[in-house]
């Protein structure tokens, strides 16, 4: 080959680069249009009036707890009309109380490791009984206080420990 | 090949030290991409695999999708100048085509030892299958783009794969995924451990977006696989080595737009004929001999094919995407033992969910750019500790399989929980802050009156408290507040209404 054909060759070359950059920066100013501005992001917003209050404020929850819950297991609550499983659940809780699963106070609780220490709990509950047949299902109908030999305060118990189960869910999800 | 073996005089004993250095660094740092690849995805949902989230980041669709400037810039110069570094190097399924070709090959039986055949380039095919994908992602249809994506594929086998089985050797409850996405894995990994077996990276020289894409660039590499006619004594064992296919030891070419640069050839070449060195734009050929049939190794005009008077074969698809075998996952459930108790909980019977539009993770910028940017690789579904989002079996049209979507009926978006958002690599979804989430709406809560049976569930747990009862002919039942409903499904979740849930989520319409 001569010398000529290898000149061409090398201006060839830095043609085509060329060509290519060119292409290339077209082909990424097409894909930049995929990319749109702030301006779409206002109908995605929900309302921001308002401050943003936190729904799971710790301390009202777990002030809101009882300690062991005195259930004989007799079943006279079941079935309830939600599906929670309401002698299981105490039989859980009471033995997460007694494990120190549950914090006694807010105070209890930030010192404790914050929700961590409740995930053992959650996770029992949800292997053992299942999601749907957990506390937090209850609606408060109360149907399950008036037969209670007991006489315990079964609905709202029930959805202290289903805030509980929830502020578990929220706290060590989100990390 | 030891020095009592020589069946030919040679210069130097070690002819190819060179090249067995350069194939060792890929092999280790090939070796390092693909294991940092594997613990990213194994251990999504800690907060350690956060740091390794780099490796999702520099892989090329996804540094094409988020348009990073800086990284686009950075592989574009990598491969003018050196090659297809990234396809032996960094690219996930590359790297286990690799290993998959190489394994019965290092076995004793002849029969698995077989070689590679120079065979010509599929260009026609793949740059049109290029063009292509192209247009169909600039339409807003990104199926082509996001099956045949390497990390895509990848991320997939390793969602709707080894995480369930993980979790299922752990014991924990498994199926990240549903049965779509566990086939699509399926089939994927089926394709990229048996087509390398028989005829190397042919994947990446057809249908793989990257890989034509950087055959552009790397057609026309500074450095390249160069072959001296004079020192080469035609034993073809580059040709039998090279799993790219791209070698003619005949015609003394390397048809660099499909070499992957991994060295083997300049690993395995005692005469040290073969090397990676600055590319020549003219012959080499010795004064008086002329090699019959052969062309420039690498000039312009070339086309990456010696012989010439061959036409370009059609590759036959269909042989090797049927080649896939299905895979069943077999679902372990996890055994919940139940324990005897005297009465049985009620189990309201709910049917599943499937009339209301589909609701997108937190931090997208439309649901166009949304559908257009999401390759499917998983990440999302496999950081998502509520397990709330699964992939798409044909939600999002058909043509957009694979996609993250939230699943109501058995779980509900955390309010303060953004980590979907900080994995995502292709800028699918941007990264929020927890107060931006917080007002972030990806979806709508709406009450069917006739079903809701007023029991102030949904109410109670509405995190921005836009769920009030109201009364209406005389029932008492819920009532949304569009206005600060951000789609967190937290409703449609506790929904206790049989046989449908009362309150449902939809997804926005653009």
């Amino acid at each position: 080959m001569s010398e000529e054909n290898n000149d061409i060759s090398r201006r060839d070359w830095l043609r085509t680069v060329a060509a290519t950059v060119v292409a290339g920066s077209i082909a990424g100013g097409v894909l930049s249009s995929c990319r749109r501005g702030n301006d779409d992001w206002l109908p995605l917003r929900a309302d921001a009036r308002g401050e943003d209050k936190n729904p799971f404020d710790a301390d009202v929850i777990v002030a809101a707890l009882p300690g062991e819950v005195r259930c004989v297991g007799c079943n006279r609550c079941m079935p309830c009309s939600f599906g929670v499983d309401i002698p299981s659940m105490y039989k859980a809780y009471n033995e997460a109380v007694r494990n120190g699963e549950i914090p006694a106070s807010g105070k209890d609780y930030r010192n404790g490791g914050g929700a961590e220490r409740c995930r053992a709990f959650v996770d029992r509950i949800e292997e053992e009984i299942g999601d749907r047949h957990i506390a937090h299902r209850c609606a408060g109908c109360g149907k399950c206080d008036s037969v209670c030999p007991m006489k315990l305060p079964i609905a709202e118990q029930m959805r202290s420990i289903g805030r509980l189960i929830d502020l578990t869910r929220e706290e060590t999800d989100s990390i | 090949m030891s020095k009592t073996q020589t069946i030919y005089r040679r210069k130097d004993d070690n002819a190819n030290g060179r090249g067995k250095a350069l194939q060792l660094g890929r092999r280790v740092t090939a070796v390092v991409a693909l294991s940092v690849m594997t613990v990213y995805f194994v251990m999504l949902g800690t907060s350690a695999a956060l740091k390794l989230k780099w490796i999702a980041s520099v892989q090329i669709v996804p540094v094409a999708l988020s348009v990073s400037g800086s990284l686009i810039l950075f592989w574009t110069v990598v491969t003018l100048l050196l090659g297809r570094v990234y396809c032996s190097m960094v690219c996930p399924a590359g790297i286990t085509q690799d290993i998959a070709a190489r394994l019965p090959r290092m076995s004793r039986r002849m029969k698995l030892r077989r070689g590679y055949r120079h065979h010509d380039a599929h260009n026609r095919f793949r740059y049109i299958w290029l063009g292509l994908t192209a247009v169909s992602v600039m339409a807003g249809v990104s199926m082509m783009l996001a099956l045949f994506d390497p990390y895509g594929a990848f991320g997939r086998i390793m969602t709707y794969l080894l995480r369930p089985l993980i979790a299922a050797a752990s014991g924990g409850t498994v199926l990240t995924g549903t049965l779509a996405g566990v086939v699509a894995a399926a089939v994927t990994l089926a394709a990229i451990v048996i087509v390398p077996m028989k005829r190397g990276r042919l994947i990446c020289n057809t249908v793989c977006p990257v890989g034509s894409v950087l055959s552009l660039l790397s057609r026309h590499s500074v450095y390249g696989m160069d072959i001296n006619t004079d020192a080469c004594v035609n034993c073809g064992l580059c040709e039998r080595v090279c799993k790219a296919e791209c070698i003619d030891s005949k015609g003394h070419t390397v048809d660099m737009s499909r070499c992957v640069v991994c060295f083997d050839c300049t690993a395995v070449c005692d005469s040290g004929a073969i090397t990676y060195t600055r590319r020549r734009h003219r012959l080499s050929i010795p004064m008086l001999m002329k090699v019959p049939g052969a062309r420039a190794t690498a000039t312009l005009e070339s086309t990456g094919s010696a012989d010439n008077t061959e036409k370009p074969q059609a590759i036959d698809r269909r042989r090797f995407l049927t080649a896939g075998l299905i895979l069943a996952a077999s679902p372990v459930v996890a055994s919940a033992e139940k324990k005897l108790r005297r009465v049985m909980p009620k189990e309201i019977e709910q049917r599943p969910t499937t009339d209301t539009r589909p609701v997108t993770p937190p931090g997208i910028m439309s649901t166009r750019a949304f559908l257009t940017r999401c390759v499917g690789c998983g990440a999302c579904i496999s950081v998502c500790r509520a397990r709330v989002l699964v992939p798409s079996a044909g939600e999002y049209g058909a043509s957009n399989p694979l996609h993250p979507m939230k699943n109501y009926d058995d779980s509900y978006c955390r309010y303060n929980c953004v980590k979907c958002t900080e994995v995502c690599p292709t800028g699918a979804l941007k990264p929020l802050t927890v107060e931006e989430k917080h007002f972030f709406r990806t979806g709508l809560a709406n009450v069917d009156t006739d079903a809701c049976i007023g029991c102030g569930l949904c109410a109670g747990r509405c995190p921005k408290g836009t769920i009030t009862m109201t009364e209406r002919e005389g029932r008492r039942v819920a009532k949304v507040n569009h206005e600060g409903c951000i789609g967190c499904g937290s409703c449609q979740y506790i929904c206790p209404a049989s046989p449908v849930k009362a309150i449902k989520v939809n997804g926005l319409k653009r």
